[in-house]
């Protein structure tokens, strides 16, 4: 399912969440609108929870983390940490990372298996990206902009990358991906996939100026229409069961 | 002559010299006809040779590539948005294990994952991003071999990319040249043109860091001028230039040593190949903060005693003794070299030249710096840099080379060139107006006009600004007004910036009392040469002066006070009447009259003042109130550097009786020192501000108290008061303490007795304990029952006698007892 979201009167949906296939975080905002979409959507899957970073809002280009964990800057305040840790399940890590390249969500592009990252990152970063969210990381651009974190979205269904990667790079992609990819956009053309949307396994939001191509396009890149009923059985079930344990 | 000579040396040096000669002419023909063609050559032919191969692949490949490959890359742009419009029903995972950044293929999933770890693609990621090549995986071996040894534990990817970026910039076909360098150059036999600016060297020779050859055909060639001479040995004719650049190609050994930021790197080259070298590093440079330890040490004067600090110091040591042991075992080698560079920033330079066993002499004209900047001392920077300096740049024809890219150095120099050809008088004119310009600040147009003689009367003036002696500067001006009445616009300029600078300097404090003396010199300008005499007589004379006032104040000698105040009056006065002309006495009276009683409003009530001014100056009234004047300027002058007046130094040193002197004689209290200070403020004890404060109750308007911070007047009732105030207050708090004992005394008593009885307490045996405890509990109970402590029948008091008792009733005497059994039964 691909739903339109609107933070605020902003598109920018993936600023203000982070979507993974065990949790979700939204931002603090003025009104509930927002939240309650997630929670429509999500409640009985996955926790929805609020939260800030650093006391900012643009939660997920703060933060990085998949279904094992969760990466958040090192200016996250010991409440925020504590807040996540009390909401968000247990067998998610919750690990605060020194880094320079502070917005680990421009910087890092992830699902639960692989990550794409910044190629200034340090190794350090690397390393702990590696043992926390368990996935292989590789050093990469998209369509010449080293932000691989902005320009794409990532699930384990599916990629979409930005409008003006090459063919070479998107079959180079895909094959450090393992998993299909697109290019394409959101939000009426705009190139910043991963400030647009945010994506996991069986649920996708975008900004509301999304058009329906666009949409059509996330939603059978990211396998998440319903002409494939019978995910809930074959790919989701270990997703879905691990979170209800 | 000596060209020929040369000529025989070089073709003798090199065999294989003509071949090359021919193919590198070959080349010429070719790319001269490109529009900025240059040329540069190496130092050993075999080099040379393999090198202008690869010189004319990298000099056509970035006109081809950067024009393909852009076109390349826009179609595949076009291409693949066609594509991913058509791909998006397809949704296959790719199986084309490629990596496009570093343009290789893999075989199987594992060998790309290793791939992408690599510093290798990191290194083309980043190459990419700043819109650099990729290059091959060989490539960057080489790059990353001659990094490692600078990285030496710091950051390594931003020094690489440094390192290389120089490649693919278009002037980077640097090439080294001996054989070459020296047939050209020989073979112009007449090397001339450059030399004309080189003649004089000593004024220009170290202007611009090459120098410039032109060749029998015609084109210019430059060498470094360090590898010519260095700052000492400046060569006087341009044949000696032609001979010593014929020479530097017999001259292959060289030693390159560059230290800074405690990072060292050194290197003996003989022509192309590296014969010893050695880096080190040791940590000596202050973290974040920056500058070497020493340095800091050397520029403020704390002494820093943390950890680090010491660490770096420590360092620093062993860092110039490193050097010094390298340098050692390298002695043989060094005394063989025929330039030795040296690049040592300032606090390093000392490592080399300093101390007794120094490596190096400071007179070696082998040792010259390198010319440019250089990065941090590596041994990939030894080597850039042995490449750059060996470097003989050819820049073609002459004619081409006037209008050729705009990076040349060669139009920079051609003008400067121009200036310097001319005669020597109209040089002098076109050096003079500048200097004319800078230190009067005349006018840009009026310098033209000058006349020699102009000249030298500008330099009188700037003399004058310079000299300190004010006098000496307001003697020199009143010579320039006479010069100034000949010419009268540019006189009235030099005036004013006479007068600007005296009022300069009012503002520099410690002149203040220099200035003061002066006055008096100023008035009178007859006859300068009188008052300065008289001054400096005077001043001594106010110097001892002033050292008895300050002598006096500080040890309280009062009658030494007195008469020195006395001695004031008489010697102004006798000096006020030598300079007063009696015409104008009466005049003035008045006039100062009136000054003296506004500056005084209590007229020097003070008894000692008065007799002294009474009894000997009543007559002339005149110099009495000067006199009055110049002791106060003395009274409230300033000491030392603090700014501290008389007052002050006896304020401070608690002279009571000499504060009530000086104020009834004119200290103003109210002047206060450097620190903002009042005299009453540095007051040393309660007695002394007190003395103050009298003084303020016995004139309460002589001086602004308020800005002298004197709080309130004392009078002597007052005083008393407070005296017998402080005596009832006395006597009661020893009535209070006295209580206070006594109490302390009875409880003390109290105490000592229940001690007491504690101790005998415990000496008594058990059996004693126990009877007593039982007399106790008696003596309580007999106690609790003192209401029915009467006998039952007759009531006689019971206390005392033990009782007769029956059931509860208690009786004295046996005989109530029956008495009151009696009628029961």
């Amino acid at each position: 399912m691909a739903v339109r979201a609107q933070f605020e009167g902003n598109n920018e949906v993936g600023v203000f969440s982070k979507l993974t296939n065990s949790y979700c975080l939204v931002a603090i905002g003025g009104s509930e609108n927002f939240y309650s979409i997630f929670e429509g959507e999500l409640s009985e899957v996955v926790p929805v929870v609020h939260t800030s970073i650093a006391g900012c809002r643009i939660i997920g280009r703060m933060c990085v983390g998949n279904r094992h964990g969760l990466l958040v800057p090192n200016s996250t305040t010991d409440q925020e940490m504590q807040q996540m840790r009390n909401s968000l399940p247990d067998s998610v890590k919750i690990q605060r990372i020194e880094e320079r390249l502070s917005a680990l969500g421009n910087v890092i592009a992830c699902n639960d298996y692989v990550a794409l990252v910044h190629p200034d990152l340090d190794r350090e970063t690397e390393e702990i990206l590696a043992d926390v969210l368990k996935v292989e990381v590789f050093r990469q651009t998209m369509a010449d902009n080293v932000l691989v974190g902005s320009y794409c979205a990532i699930s384990n269904q599916g990629a979409l990358v930005h409008p003006r990667t090459s063919v070479e790079d998107q079959d180079e992609l895909s094959s450090l991906l393992q998993v299909p990819l697109v290019a394409g956009t959101v939000n009426r053309g705009s190139d910043i996939i991963g400030g647009g949307m945010v994506v996991n396994d069986w649920c996708a939001f975008c900004g509301l100026d999304t058009t329906s191509t666009e949409l059509s396009v996330i939603e059978s890149v990211f396998k998440l229409g319903d002409s494939q009923p019978s995910k809930v059985t074959t790919e989701m079930r270990d997703t879905l069961i691990e979170s209800m344990t | 002559m000596s060209n020929i000579t040369v000529d025989s040396v070089v073709i003798s040096a090199s065999d294989d010299m003509d071949s090359t000669v021919q193919a590198m002419q070959r080349l010429d023909v070719q790319q001269s006809s490109l529009p900025n063609s240059y040329f540069s050559f190496l130092l050993s032919e075999s080099k040379a040779k393999t090198f202008f191969r690869g010189l004319s692949l990298a000099s056509c490949q970035p006109n081809v590539t950067s024009a393909d490959f852009e076109t390349e890359l826009s179609e595949m742009s076009e291409n693949e948005v066609g594509n991913a419009n058509n791909e998006i029903k397809e949704h296959k995972v790719s199986d084309k294990m490629l990596c496009s950044t570093c343009n290789i293929q893999f075989h199987s999933r594992s060998e790309q994952k290793e791939h992408y770890k690599l510093d290798w693609h990191r290194f083309n990621l980043k190459q990419k991003a700043i819109g650099l090549e990729a290059i091959s995986e060989e490539e960057f071996e080489k790059v990353a071999a001659g990094g490692i040894s600078s990285i030496s534990g710091s950051d390594s990817s931003d020094e690489t990319d440094d390192d290389l970026s120089p490649t693919s910039k278009p002037h980077a076909a640097h090439t080294w040249l001996p054989s070459r360098a020296k047939s050209s150059l020989v073979g112009s036999g007449t090397s001339e043109s450059e030399t004309d600016d080189d003649a004089k060297p000593r004024r220009a020779g170290r202007r611009y860091p090459k120098v410039y050859f032109k060749n029998e055909d015609g084109q210019i060639i430059s060498v470094y001028r360090c590898l010519l001479h260095g700052k000492k040995d400046i060569p006087v004719s341009h044949y000696e230039f032609v001979y010593r650049a014929n020479n530097l190609v017999h001259q292959q050994q060289w030693c390159i040593l560059m230290v800074a930021g405690g990072h060292f790197a050194g290197a003996l080259f003989n022509g192309d190949s590296v014969v010893m070298h050695k880096t080190f590093h040791r940590y000596t440079v202050r973290a974040k903060r920056g500058t070497s330890q020493g340095a800091r040490d050397s520029q403020s004067g704390a002494f820093a005693r943390s950890a680090g600090a010491s660490l770096r110091r420590y360092n620093e040591a062993a860092l110039s003794q490193d050097i010094h042991d390298l340098l050692d075992s390298w002695s043989e080698h060094l005394a063989k070299c025929d330039h030795i560079f040296l690049r040592a920033p300032s606090f390093n330079k000392s490592i080399f030249f300093g101390g007794k066993k120094a490596p190096f002499d400071k007179k070696d004209c082998r040792i010259v710096t390198i010319p440019f900047s250089t990065r941090r001392p590596t041994f990939a920077e030894l080597k850039r840099v042995h490449s750059l300096l060996s470097v003989v740049e050819c820049y073609g024809q002459e004619e081409d080379v006037a209008d050729m890219l705009p990076w040349s150095p060669k139009p920079k120099v051609k003008p400067y060139r121009l200036s310097k050809q001319k005669d020597g008088s109209s040089q002098k004119k076109v050096m003079m107006p500048p200097d004319v310009t800078d230190d009067t600040k005349v006018s840009s147009s009026e310098p033209v006009q000058k006349t020699g003689k102009e000249k030298v009367d500008d330099e009188d003036v700037t003399d004058a600004k310079e000299i300190d002696d004010d006098s000496q500067k307001i003697a020199k001006s009143s010579d320039a007004d006479v010069l100034i009445d000949e010419e009268e616009s540019l006189a009235l300029d030099i005036v004013q910036q006479v007068e600007s600078t005296l009022h300069l300097k009012e503002f520099d404090v410690p002149r203040r009392k220099r200035q003061k003396k002066k006055k008096k010199p100023i008035n009178q300008q007859q006859d300068p040469d009188e008052t300065d005499k008289e001054k400096t007589r005077r001043g001594s004379k106010v110097m001892e002066l002033r050292n008895e006032l300050y002598t006096a104040c500080k040890i309280g000698d009062e009658s030494m006070l007195l008469s020195l105040l006395e001695n004031m009056h008489a010697s102004s006065i006798a000096t006020a009447s030598q300079e007063k002309h009696v015409g104008e006495l009466d005049k003035a009276t008045q006039n100062i009259d009136d000054v003296s009683y506004t500056s005084f409003t209590v007229e020097n009530v003070s008894q000692s003042d008065t007799e002294i001014i009474g009894g000997k100056s009543s007559t002339n009234e005149t110099t009495n109130s000067e006199s009055v004047m110049s002791k106060l300027e003395i009274l409230n002058d300033t000491y030392a550097d603090d700014g501290r007046t008389l007052l002050h130094i006896s304020a401070k040193a608690g002279q009571r009786a000499i504060i009530r002197l000086l104020l009834e004689a004119g200290a103003d209290p109210a002047i206060k020192d450097k620190n903002n200070r009042s005299s009453y403020a540095s007051c040393i004890d309660k007695a002394t501000r007190n003395e103050f404060r009298k003084f303020m109750a016995d004139y309460p308007n002589k001086y602004n108290y308020s800005v002298a911070q004197i709080p309130a007047p004392l009078t002597s009732e007052m005083e008393e008061e407070k005296s017998v105030k402080l005596a009832e207050k006395r006597k009661e708090r020893k009535k209070a303490k006295r209580e206070k004992l006594k109490e302390q005394k009875a409880e003390e008593q109290r105490r000592e007795e229940e001690e007491k009885e504690r101790q005998w307490f415990v000496s008594l045996s058990d059996r004693e304990k126990r009877a007593l405890a039982a007399e106790r509990r008696l003596a309580h109970q007999r106690e609790a029952s003192t209401g029915s402590r009467r006998c039952w029948m007759c009531g006689e008091s019971l206390t005392d006698k033990v009782p007769f008792e029956y059931m509860d009733f208690k009786f004295c005497t046996m005989r109530c007892l029956k008495q009151h059994k009696q009628p029961r039964s």
